[in-house]
């Protein structure tokens, strides 16, 4: 067993008993004073390729190491018709000064200026040399980018050995084998003639519209094994991830089914979502069908897109949070235990509020500090003249915020969620992170052809404890002063075609000690009272450093 | 699609005369601009104000049905709650939606549970049975539904049983019978019930998909015969279902398509809608008429080789000849019509 490494924490003010209250769950846009200037360019044409519509992710992660959090954003342009795309405008890495106020960083990010036809991004350090690296994933060509000082970043996919040049979607980095390096998991989405592009909608004028996926074919996703020298090599085989040409939109990876073992849940358009659950050392089996996770709680295939996990009814099991198309709404699948999931969508009050919407990026987090997780999805339809075909849909919608209540139910907050939800956008990422530093989780939220957002939360957390460094994927399990035990789950959550802060944010009540449950690895508790503030989580033995943090001005 | 909502969709009204000739045409959105236009002529006309209210609520225009159906007093409360339920307003759907009508308090069901209101929705399984009957499957899906949910495993079995005796493309009586079974403790039994219907799920999809591609324009050929296809590709997954109407709706869908198409179009729709009869239905006879017919509108080698191997089947060798040579003139190189000629001599030798 690893040795405890217990720190003097003193016992500071944020360790008393004091009840938690929730505070208003409420957002303001912070436009001007953020000076990010970000606008997604999709190349919309009238020949109403699909592509268009499909927006592009972010990332949220400290690029330049200097402790706060920096975003990356992925454009696309024109669709790649010629190989020349010098011409196109390039992903862009904008560097918070502080107090949420950025910079546009991308003519010194090096590779990161990548000029792609961008869906998503996807953060982790492959080589462990400290830096961030950055996964890319476009129609066309994915590229991996490695971290270097200076919030540079140097294109390293030929010598990395990653050939992957379909349409993908998301992509997460993980450790499935538990051999301490990350290996990749991309999903595959259609099979796109760009050349001979089809014609859908009705054939009159102003009614073209774009194709549904079931116009084409799925792309099978992928896995590449990390061999752990800056090389990695296709093992979607002989990982057992076969038959998985599944249209795939997003990608979570999470110990689903409880065994320690880092599982692959992914949510693909149109088609049966899978469940591949991992064995610690790299292997995966179909999991689907038994877990009940495929399809929703009437059987039927829903449009899979954002994903999010979390324990929303306080079993310190993970649930399941999948973001769906329109007549469908999203889907909560809720763990009982032994590997299954229920649909308990319309128990939890998550079903008609997000019926005539289409959501996206897909976020559980404890948005107002009260201990139970909350819903926020960004929503906007594919079909830009939709009203024509339904009278009561539109291309932008509005974001939507439910706050929870610990026990697995819902309660739409939108209403009063200030600028969050008050403006229709066609909204695709969205993903939390604490970008002014003030202990609570801020949103940005990425638009299709559209401007970036931010949405300052405006709860300020005095009581956050801030864990980082953690495996993504570990387990923590906080145990409170009250005798009540909280489950997290350390990320970055990927929500759609992105990546979230993988730092972990607590806030639910004094802190008498923790438990981590590492993936493929042993149980860490830490026995002691945990004050608010920042810790950087250092394992063998495990130590929770102290990280001293000033507090941005707002 | 559920089968509440196919319950529900179907109940629409049999509408007379006007805009209703456009309707029948397939123009569907002119036929709802004509409609519009009478009505802004004669206003006080209820049965046309019906009738557009109920074809805008085929055509997904919930936000001109509910506006539509205001004037119509206690005679368009229906209308308006499944306008508002279409719209996501489920609050305000139960205020119209009368619990002592069939197809609407379908849709005060499921408009509770939308809410969360999962007691109340239970609670109107009752008029369910009264309205529907103790042994219809949109009955027994409810109360398969919450005998699952309360963990009633066995029971819940029985009741998606019932349901796919008497509807066997109900996606949520398959997925719930797995369910059920799993839930009884039958491990191998529910992962093969699992199976069947993650099999059939991308079949029924495609059928939803195709059906959605006739709403607005039904007279599309290419639409219609896609409908033939998807029917047939379930028929293929379960030959039992030829004892349900699949087949006779999967042959009118063919028909249509065959009707429509023009020119070289009509080739694969005709070879598509032959094949259906020779294979599914047994018909080859009814195969080769079709071909023949269509080679009277569009000639094609196409239709001429597979006519030929029909008329082999039913022995028919001088009509296959005459047609082999036909294409054979058309394709003097064609090894694959010279060999099946050569065949025919053969066959002829040997008799």
């Amino acid at each position: 067993m690893r040795r405890l490494f217990l720190l003097a924490l003193a016992c500071l003010a944020g360790c008393a008993d004091a009840p938690v209250d929730a505070p208003p769950l409420r957002f303001s846009q912070r436009a001007g004073a953020a000076r990010l200037a970000f606008i997604h360019v999709a190349g919309i044409s009238s020949q109403r390729q699909l592509p268009e519509t499909m927006g592009a992710g972010a990332a949220v992660f400290d690029a330049d190491l200097d402790g706060d959090l920096d975003l990356y954003f992925v454009q696309s342009g024109a669709l790649p018709l010629q190989a020349e795309r010098a011409g196109e405008p390039p992903n862009e890495l904008w560097l918070n000064d502080g107090g949420m106020r950025f910079s546009n960083h991308t003519a010194m990010s090096g590779d990161a200026a990548h000029r792609g036809y961008g869906m998503g991004a996807s953060v982790g350090d492959t080589n462990g040399d400290g830096y961030e690296d950055l996964f890319v994933t476009n129609l066309g060509a994915d590229v991996l980018l490695a971290g270097e000082p200076g919030a540079s970043f140097r294109d390293v996919t030929g010598a990395a050995g990653i050939s992957v040049t379909g349409w993908s979607g998301g992509a997460i980095f993980f450790d499935p084998d538990n051999d301490g390096d990350l290996d990749l998991f991309i999903t595959g989405y259609l099979e796109i003639d760009i050349e001979h592009p089809q014609v859908c909608g009705l054939q009159r004028e102003g009614w073209r519209s774009y194709c549904h996926p079931d116009a084409y074919a799925g792309v099978p996703d992928s896995y590449w094994l990390n061999l752990g020298d800056g090389r990695f090599r296709d093992a979607t085989e002989s990982a057992g991830l076969c038959d998985s040409a599944g249209k795939g939109l997003g990608a979570v990876a999470s110990d689903l089914d409880g065994d320690g073992h880092l599982d692959i849940y992914v949510a693909n358009d149109s088609v049966e979502n899978r469940l591949w659950l991992g064995d610690g050392a790299g292997h995966f089996k179909d999991g689907t069908l038994l877990a009940g996770v495929g399809v929703n709680g009437l059987g039927l295939t829903e449009a899979g897109m954002g994903l999010a996990t979390g324990d929303v009814d306080g079993d310190l099991q993970l649930d399941l949070f999948v973001t769906n198309f329109d007549d469908e709404s999203n889907t909560l699948y809720r763990a009982e235990g032994a590997g299954l999931f229920s649909d308990i969508t319309q128990i939890a009050g998550l079903e008609g509020s997000s019926r005539l919407s289409v959501g996206f990026g897909a976020l559980l987090e404890d948005f107002d500090g009260d201990g139970d997780l909350d819903i926020a999805v960004a929503n906007g339809h594919i079909i830009h003249n939709i009203e024509l075909y339904h009278d009561g849909k539109t291309w932008a919608q509005k974001p939507l915020l439910w706050a929870g209540d610990g026990a697995g139910h819902f309660e739409n907050v939108s209403a009063t969620s200030g600028d969050l939800c008050a403006t229709a956008v066609v909204g695709r990422g969205l993903y939390a992170g604490d970008l002014d530093g003030d202990g609570d989780l801020d949103l940005v939220l990425t638009e299709c052809n559209g401007a970036a957002r931010l949405f300052e939360n405006l709860g300020q957390d005095e009581r956050a404890v801030v864990l980082s460094g953690l495996p993504r994927g570990t387990l923590v399990e906080f145990h409170l002063r009250d005798g009540t035990t909280i489950l997290r789950e350390a990320g970055p959550q990927p929500s759609y075609f992105g990546s979230g802060s993988a730092r972990l944010h607590f806030s639910g009540g004094a802190i008498s000690g923790l438990d981590l449950r590492l993936p493929g690895g042993p149980s860490l508790s830490w026995p002691a009272p945990l004050a608010p503030g920042h810790y950087r989580v250092r394992l063998d033995p495990l130590e929770l450093v102290p990280e001293p943090r000033e507090r941005s001005a707002k | 699609m559920c089968i509440l909502v196919q319950l529900l969709l179907a109940a629409t009204l049999q509408a007379p005369a006007e805009g209703e000739a456009l309707w029948q045409a397939g123009k569907r959105l002119e036929a709802l601009d004509a409609m519009a236009a009478e009505l802004t002529v004669r206003p006080e006309d209820r049965v046309l104000r019906l009738r557009l209210v109920e074809r805008e609520l085929e055509l997904s225009r919930f936000q001109g049905a509910l506006a539509h159906a205001r004037p119509l007093g206690p005679a368009g409360r229906g209308a308006i709650g499944r306008a508002l339920y279409f719209l996501g307003r489920y609050a305000e759907a139960l205020e119209y939606l009368s619990r002592d009508q069939a197809d609407e308090v379908l849709l005060a069901v499921e408009s509770l549970r939308a809410l969360g209101r999962i007691a109340e929705a239970d609670s109107l399984l009752p008029r369910v049975r009264g309205l529907w009957g103790s042994e219809h499957p949109a009955y027994r899906l409810l109360k398969g539904r919450k005998l699952l949910r309360e963990g009633d495993g066995p029971g819940a079995a029985l009741e998606f049983e019932a349901v796919l005796a008497r509807a066997p493309l109900e996606a949520e009586a398959h997925f719930g019978l797995g369910r059920a079974l799993l839930a009884s403790g039958k491990r191998a039994a529910a992962l093969a019930q699992l199976e069947r219907h993650r099999r059939l799920m991308p079949l029924l999809d495609r059928l939803d998909f195709a059906r959605h591609g006739l709403a607005l324009a039904p007279g599309g050929p290419a639409n219609q015969a896609a409908l033939g296809d998807a029917l047939r590709a379930l028929l293929d997954f379960d030959m039992r279902l030829k004892q349900t109407g699949l087949p006779g709706e999967a042959r009118a869908a063919y028909a249509r398509a065959f009707a429509g198409a023009r020119g070289a179009d009509l080739v694969p729709i005709a070879l598509r809608a032959a094949r259906f009869e020779v294979e599914v239905l047994d018909r080859p006879d009814l195969g080769l008429a079709l071909l023949e017919e269509a080679l009277l509108r569009h000639e094609a080698v196409r239709l001429r080789v597979r006519a030929a191997d029909l008329c082999g089947t039913l022995a028919e060798y001088a009509r296959a000849r005459a047609h082999l040579e036909t294409a054979l003139h058309a394709r003097p190189s064609d090894q694959s019509i010279q060999q099946r000629l050569a065949e025919l001599n053969r066959a002829k030798e040997v008799k």
